[in-house]
């Protein structure tokens, strides 16, 4: 047997498997980090997560050791000692060493955008943030006086315990834990799920120092196991709460009790195997939202989660069930179930030209009937290979806690992070696209929003200022509402602004609602940094937020009352790829537009077509309606000549415009494909999608599309009213 | 420990190749500053695609050119850089077209049955180029490579990376990360 | 055709291992992702050798080398440890366990399949165990 590639490291395939799997181990320690820093603010200590840290680290000093990744090997390699350190207890868990672990995640992640971006980039940021650690590292004197002497332990099973496994070893021993063996036997072909559920049942009760499996009393189908058990409880508990007809519990006697090391008979039927008390730890309190303020229409389901408890599922880590997937080759599956929905498009209209022309009397249906069939599996197909790419939102969450963290240690501002609907799952582009966003959201609720304590006590508010994060389902949309109790938007002072920038006129700022005053922050060149305190309220950079969302297909939408709170709504469509479309022509060339921001479409007729300031409007059933014609708006000639048009009501939430087109085409499913990296920036398109024989078209973004023509619109009516 | 991680031999180095320039190649015109001298350095023969524009040959590595196509539907797209012509779809792909007659600053001209598209890789994204013809793979050693004089198409003199000279011929090689700056 | 058993819970290292071992002349490499895989598949048939990782969550390498040479199917096979230099006393135990050889994390493909060819061909002519 010959292997089809040569053997290295280096070879592509080999160096993508490098890339995810360092990726996702870089994205459990970032998550194991956080979880510690919550134990630690309680007092508590765990040494399983602090052992979840460590093995990251090794993990990821033997990968980039391989691949030649100098740069992160020497990080993890001083990583692991100082981690190696803290887990054997001879170094002490404090919040600056935390810090500076979670400056570590940064650094591995900076190093593994630069090496995939093919960046050789060297700097001294490994020796600094060993520098720090060094400092900080608060090295304890080793007080492991503990003679494990006093147990009788199998020399054998001693023999093999890993350090780190003699050291917990020691440390429950020293806490006055008793030892435990449990015996299992266990059958190998279900052992995973048996030993999960010990595992589950015994967390409660102590510490499962190593599992020993024995080869005597082992055949072909089943195993013997010794487990090593410590725990505070007293043997009958223990025993009764763990026997089963599958293990057996022992006592680890004592030498110099003397007591007998007679075995107790497993206690009476244990019950069927299965009745082990798995929800034990499981009922932990569940964070509220107690000073979160509340907005109406705001009903996530299921209760809200604060993100110190979401530490329940540390069991999903059986990685053996799932597959790490570039998402590119998916992007490649897309692109076939596209074409092949391009062929089966052609069927159909062959199918019904046979039918129309009257030829192949009996084939005709048959023909009908099998194309119905094929578009059934694509579009089953179409829908697999979506949920594929379905991740849930809490990736992005986790990134932002770590960034709520630092952000509020920088700014000295006391703030709980509170996380629901974590487990909602999007597009994984969406959730790429998303995350610079929400970072900004959350980034403007600590710097502007939440004040600090001594502000917040004064005005009655509690001193510890709350921003939460919801996501849940809502139809085929994904809602995502950033809350604060902090200060509030004050609007008369953002309409102050807004006037004297010039983007409105006190008149047409007179006549704003509520609703619109609030909108102006997301006008560009308005909430700039220069501004943002005077603003009181958000700041950087909100008309790029609203300018992402909506390239996403997405809208956002502000509520705030002075002093209370701010709270951000995002509406997303769960997934990219696939949305219904309305295609049309527009001076010979042809676009897309996401049905679902489509309110209607009908013929122009030209004594609806008034004129006013320069721009043209129709009257809808008693609403004036901005036209827009795209070929004016993109400097492209139009037929000229009378002709028959069309008119297509696009827009949201009451923004609304006609786009004027020479032909409606016809509704359909398109495939948005993203644009190069030079186009993705343009405004109002939001990618492309192919047509088969016709070529790519383009897809408008709808919305960004409408504000340009109502920032038109609200530009020239200020001129016009201009004496 | 019980041995065995015994370290294979690093092949010896390579002998150094006689001073002077590399024999067995034609002979390349002496230029007064070659950006590389062929002594003590092995003889490295880099493959370039040489294509046309206007009456010039150029030339971009060839391992940077994933295919070449016949111009396929184009479709335009408002507000894009001026050099790019639209985007095109390559197997399921959107690929943005770039002119590369108006990135050099060449006058413009309709396609014909020779014009074709070069797709290149910049940093994972395909790119398309239009060039007026292929012409062929063009081996050069370093020593055929010289330093752009400063008279070829100075406002673009960023856009270059040589001059590779064989016998009479001469390509123009192009800088693909330069051409792509600013698109 | 002799087979080898890959025991090591890192998909990168396992790919990795299995690229540097496939080469070998007609040998046939099997994966485990942990300690309890590899229980799962001793019985089944004979393997020639096993490489092993030592910090793996649940059953460690250490325990694996005490399971394997207690076994009346493998144990007289040459076990190769594959581990970072995180412990030594980690490693004094495993070859007190009877590990036949460790290699330090990271290695070249060449050293593994150096000591891997070594250790095939000593089992062949019955002088495993010795270096």
């Amino acid at each position: 047997m010959t292997g089809s590639e040569p053997p290295g490291a280096r070879t592509d395939r080999a160096l993508s498997e490098f890339f995810s799997e360092a990726q996702e181990i870089v994205e459990w320690l970032s998550r194991d980090l956080l979880l510690l820093d919550q134990c630690q603010k309680r007092g508590e200590q765990d040494p399983d997560l602090l052992n979840n840290v460590f093995r990251a680290v090794h993990t990821l000093k033997g990968l980039s050791g391989l691949f030649g990744v100098g740069r992160m090997t020497s990080l993890s390699h001083n990583l692991e000692n100082v981690l190696d350190d803290l887990r054997l207890g001879r170094m002490a868990l404090s919040a600056e060493v935390l810090d500076l672990l979670f400056d570590s995640v940064e650094l591995y992640n900076r190093m593994l955008g630069d090496l995939k971006a093919g960046v050789d980039a060297e700097g001294s940021e490994v020796e600094d943030l060993l520098v720090r650690l060094d400092r900080a590292a608060a090295k304890k004197p080793t007080g492991q006086n503990v003679t494990l002497g006093e147990y009788e332990l199998d020399a054998g099973l001693l023999a093999v315990l890993t350090e780190y496994e003699e050291h917990r070893l020691r440390t429950n021993v020293n806490g006055g834990c008793n030892l435990f063996r449990l015996c299992a036997h266990f059958e190998l072909s279900v052992i995973d799920t048996d030993l999960e559920a010990l595992k589950l049942a015994a967390k409660p009760f102590g510490e499962i120092i190593t599992f020993l499996p024995s080869s005597t009393g082992s055949t072909e189908d089943a195993i013997d196991l010794d487990i090593l058990l410590a725990s505070h409880r007293p043997f009958a508990e223990v025993a009764k709460a763990l026997s089963s007809d599958k293990v057996q519990v022992i006592e680890v006697p004592r030498k110099f009790v003397g007591r007998p090391t007679v075995l107790p008979a497993p206690p009476p039927a244990a019950g069927a195997p299965g009745t082990l008390p798995v929800g034990a730890e499981l009922s932990a309190p569940f964070g509220e939202i107690d000073s979160a303020p509340s907005f109406p229409s705001s009903a996530p389901p299921g209760p809200p989660t604060a993100l110190e408890h979401v530490s329940a599922p540390t069991t999903i880590r059986s990685v053996s069930q799932t597959v790490r997937v570039d998402i590119r080759k998916l992007d490649r599956l897309m692109n076939i179930v596209g074409e092949l929905s391009i062929f089966g498009n052609a069927f159909a209209r062959v199918g019904e030209r046979i039918r129309a022309a009257g030829l192949l009397k009996e084939l005709g249906p048959e023909l009908h009937r099998m194309n119905r069939g094929f578009d059934r599996q694509l579009s089953d197909l179409q829908e697999g290979i979506l949920e594929v790419r379905m991740v849930p939102l809490g990736q992005v969450f986790d990134k932002l806690a770590r960034i709520v963290r630092q952000i509020s240690r920088e700014e000295a501002k006391e703030i709980r992070f509170v996380v629901s609907g974590s487990d909602t799952e999007v597009d994984k582009l969406i959730v790429e696209e998303l995350s610079d966003p929400l970072m900004h959201l959350i980034r403007n609720a600590i710097d502007h929003g939440i004040e600090h304590s001594a502000e917040r006590q004064a005005a009655g508010k509690p001193a510890v200022g709350t921003i939460a994060l919801n996501a849940y389902q809502k139809g085929s949309h994904v809602v995502l509402e950033v809350e604060d109790d902090g200060r509030g938007i004050d609007e008369e002072e953002l309409l102050r602004t807004a006037i004297d920038r010039g983007f409105i006129t006190v008149e047409s700022g007179r006549e704003l609602s509520r609703r619109d005053l609030l909108g102006l922050v997301f006008l560009p060149g308005l909430s700039t940094k220069r501004t943002a305190d005077e603003l009181s309220g958000r700041g950087v950079g909100m008309d790029v937020v609203k300018t992402n969302i909506s390239r996403l297909g997405g809208v956002i939408d502000v509520q705030s009352e002075v002093g209370i709170g701010t709270k951000l709504t995002i509406t997303l469509p769960i997934t990219l790829a696939i949305i219904s479309a309305l295609v049309v022509e527009v001076a010979d060339r042809t676009f897309a537009l996401a049905l679902s921001t489509v309110q209607e479409a009908l013929p122009l007729r030209a004594d609806q077509l008034r004129t006013i300031e320069g721009r043209e409007v129709i009257s809808l059933r008693g609403a004036t309606l901005p036209l827009c014609r795209l070929g004016q708006l993109f400097g492209w000639e139009e037929q000229a000549g009378p002709r028959t048009e069309y008119i297509v009501v696009a827009g949201m939430a009451g923004r609304r415009v006609g786009f004027v087109v020479d032909r409606l085409i016809g509704q359909q499913d398109i495939v948005i494909k993203a644009l190069g990296r030079s186009l993705s920036a343009i405004r109002g398109l939001a990618g492309a999608t192919d047509l088969g024989a016709d070529g790519l078209a383009l897809v408008l973004d709808v919305p960004s599309l409408v504000e340009e023509v109502l920032a038109l619109e609200l530009r020239t009516s200020e001129i016009g009213a201009r004496p | 420990m019980s041995g065995g991680s015994s370290r294979p031999s690093r092949p010896p180095p390579r002998a150094p190749l006689a001073k002077g320039e590399p024999g067995a190649l034609a002979p390349a015109p002496r230029t007064p500053r070659p950006l590389f001298r062929g002594d003590a350095r092995p003889v490295v023969t880099i493959e370039y695609l040489g294509f046309h524009l206007d009456q010039e040959e150029y030339a971009l590595p060839l391992p940077t050119v994933r295919e070449i196509l016949k111009v396929p539907t184009i479709t335009e797209v408002p507000r894009a850089p001026v050099d790019v012509l639209g985007i095109i779809s390559v197997r399921g792909t959107v690929v943005t077209l770039v002119d590369l007659r108006r990135r050099v600053g060449l006058p413009e001209r309709p396609f014909d049955r020779r014009t074709r598209v070069l797709v290149v890789d910049r940093a994972g994204e395909q790119m398309g180029l239009v060039v007026d013809s292929v012409s062929e793979v063009v081996r050069l050693t370093r020593a055929q490579i010289e330093e752009a004089p400063a008279v070829v198409g100075a406002k673009h003199a960023e856009l270059l990376a040589g001059v590779g000279r064989h016998g009479e011929s001469m390509w123009v090689l192009l800088d693909l990360g330069a051409v792509l700056a600013g698109i | 055709m002799p087979a080898i058993l890959v025991v090591e819970d890192s998909p990168a290292m396992r790919a990795f291992v299995r690229a540097s071992l496939e080469p070998i002349e007609s040998c046939d490499v099997a994966l485990a992702e942990n300690g309890f895989e590899a229980l799962r598949v001793l019985p089944r048939r004979r393997y020639d050798l096993i490489v092993t990782d030592i910090n793996m969550p649940d059953i460690n390498g250490l325990e694996l080398i005490r399971f394997v040479r207690q076994s009346e199917s493998h144990r007289d096979v040459p076990i190769v440890i594959i581990s970072t230099d995180a412990s030594p006393r980690d490693r004094e135990r495993a070859i007190a366990l009877g590990a036949t050889d460790y290699l330090v994390k990271p290695f070249s493909a060449d050293d593994l399949r150096a000591v891997v060819e070594k250790r095939l061909l000593g089992a062949r002519a019955g002088l495993e165990g010795l270096p």
